[in-house]
């Protein structure tokens, strides 16, 4: 023990149940990404914003992935439709894809935006 | 049962989840050391393999994506594969950056699955949520699931069954053995063993004459019998080694000398930061030929000083250097004891150790905030300048895509998807 040891802070104790930001955000597979486009800018997401999604997690219809289309990675909005997959932007000047083949890379778990 | 998790193309592949573009291409890494360190899956059908120069990997290969090493990415995905192999099993051994151990018995009743449905598991996880591909060897022992390992390359899984031992041996020539050299792989061959399999089938009276205690544990290991221990958490180190490959090789004795003190410097923080010192040191160089040149040490006490080890350094060197031209240094600290509290020895003067005890805790904390060698021994200068002298392209896409907030010295440690989203 240090010299300078002494009694413990009382407010150390009553921090035991809280969580870090690091906690909160980062999970055992998130990745980050830097957004250098608007598709999705009416979900609230714009250029220059990271995200930050979790590798390998299945979608569920409504989450926003991060997808595969042919070699073609894009961040859409996830639905089923008549048991089909199909991907929506959030931005008019952008068109739904109905991908023949389609490899969901990952969902989105948060988005950060850093002034 | 144990398990090896062998990360395949470690390096490369790493490169190719990052940057999805690069899937599917011939990809090398070791752009900085014009060396390739990892060549992709692609690349090695062609005909790379690692160790090979830059220039003749071109060759071969004219489209070939040569990336310097992102030691830091790779650090952050080899971090969480043993992450995910510890979601299976708490006895985890990280082997090196790409590989690791682990021990799976007991485990079949807690999952309801044998062990290779539990392998299969991990490596799907791998798969899914780092976007590379590992291989698995399950054995009951350390080198015979090296062996299966080495089967299962690439992307497969390889489970050595202790009844079908000898199956698995009969096609393995002595030299891929883990832990038989050249010396002892040339030794066997003399007497006529040239596989695995003979040397399994040996007894073990005939291996005691032949070889020491590594040969013996070998022998044993191949055999089904557990002789090479487990190491788990790496809380504190055996031994601390830290070398660094320089291009161009160099003649210049002071350049390379601080080369080598730039190691030392480095070791001793890495086993500052474990609070450990240590009681012997070797040093080496290797030639520009791949010749290695060693020499071991030992101080009056334990330390992780640099300054206290310089003079002995020195002399080790003096002993060792030729001239000619060199591409390496390194340096090994190992007989590592707990740091504090030290032990002056009987006629030294405690006030000097108090002051490398407190010089160094506060060049630590200035490490903290202004990076790895804001202070370091004027004789590693020459070494410290190089680091900055990078060519074009020759420093990771990661250390210059920060953002907000982010500086050169400090990234988040989250890995980074390097793409333009459409």
């Amino acid at each position: 023990m240090s010299p300078n040891a002494g009694w413990p802070s009382p407010a150390e104790e009553e921090l035991l149940d809280t969580i870090s930001f690091d906690e909160w955000l980062i999970e055992s597979s998130t990745f980050m990404v830097k957004i250098q486009n608007d598709a999705m800018q009416n979900a609230g997401i714009f250029s220059d914003d990271i995200v930050i999604f979790r590798r390998g997690q299945k979608p569920k219809s409504g989450d926003i992935v991060i997808a595969d289309v042919d070699g073609e990675w894009m961040m859409r909005y996830y639905q089923i439709e008549d048991g089909r997959p199909v991907l929506y932007p959030a931005n008019g000047h952008y068109e739904a894809v109905r991908p023949e083949e389609l490899i969901v890379i990952g969902v989105i778990r948060s988005v950060i935006r850093k002034y | 049962m144990l398990l090896h998790v062998d990360g395949d193309s470690f390096f490369a592949s790493i490169e190719q989840s990052v940057k999805p573009y690069l899937k599917g291409k011939p990809v090398v890494t070791g752009k900085e050391r014009n060396i390739v360190a990892a060549a992709s899956i692609e690349a090695k059908k062609r005909g790379v393999t690692r160790g090979v120069t830059l220039w003749d990997a071109k060759k071969m290969v004219p489209d070939l994506v040569v990336l310097p090493t992102d030691y830091e990415t790779v650090s952050l995905f080899s971090k969480r594969m043993y992450d995910i192999v510890r979601r299976y099993t708490p006895v985890v051994e990280e082997y090196s950056v790409d590989e690791a151990f682990a021990d799976l018995s007991g485990l079949r009743r807690y999952f309801h699955s044998s062990y290779k449905a539990i392998a299969a598991k991990i490596q799907n996880d791998i798969h899914a949520e780092l976007g590379i591909t590992v291989t698995l060897g399950i054995a009951p022992t350390k080198t015979l699931c090296k062996i299966a390992t080495d089967k299962g390359k690439p992307a497969g899984l390889v489970f050595i069954h202790r009844s079908k031992i000898d199956e698995a041996l009969l096609d393995v020539d002595i030299e891929d053995v883990w832990n038989i050299g050249p010396a002892t792989s040339a030794l066997l061959r003399k007497y006529g063993i040239r596989t695995a399999l003979q040397f399994k089938q040996k007894p073990e009276e005939y291996i005691r004459k032949l070889l020491t205690k590594p040969g013996i544990h070998t022998w044993q290991e191949l055999n089904g019998i557990q002789a090479i221990e487990f190491a788990e958490e790496k809380t504190s180190y055996k031994s601390i080694g830290k070398s660094k490959t320089f291009t161009p090789p160099s003649n210049d004795k002071e350049f390379v000398f601080a080369q080598l003190i730039k190691n030392i410097e480095n070791a001793c923080m890495k086993a500052r930061r474990y609070h450990q010192g240590a009681k012997n040191i070797t040093i080496y160089l290797r030639t520009k030929e791949f010749r290695g040149l060693g020499i071991e040490g030992a101080v009056e006490r334990v330390t992780a000083y640099p300054n206290e080890l310089i003079d002995a350094v020195r002399t080790m060197f003096e002993h060792i250097w030729k001239p000619g031209y060199y591409r390496a240094t390194g340096v090994f600290l190992s007989n590592l004891q707990p740091l504090n509290p030290i032990q002056p020895t009987l006629f030294e003067n405690p006030a000097k150790l108090i002051r490398y005890t407190k010089l160094y805790g506060a060049i630590d904390e200035l490490r903290e905030h202004y990076g790895k060698h804001a202070v370091h021994l004027g004789t590693s200068l020459h070494a410290q300048k190089i680091q900055h002298l990078y060519s074009r392209g020759d420093i990771p896409v990661r250390r210059e895509t920060l953002v907000k907030g982010e500086t050169k010295r400090k990234r988040l440690p989250i890995p980074m998807l390097q793409v333009r989203l459409r």
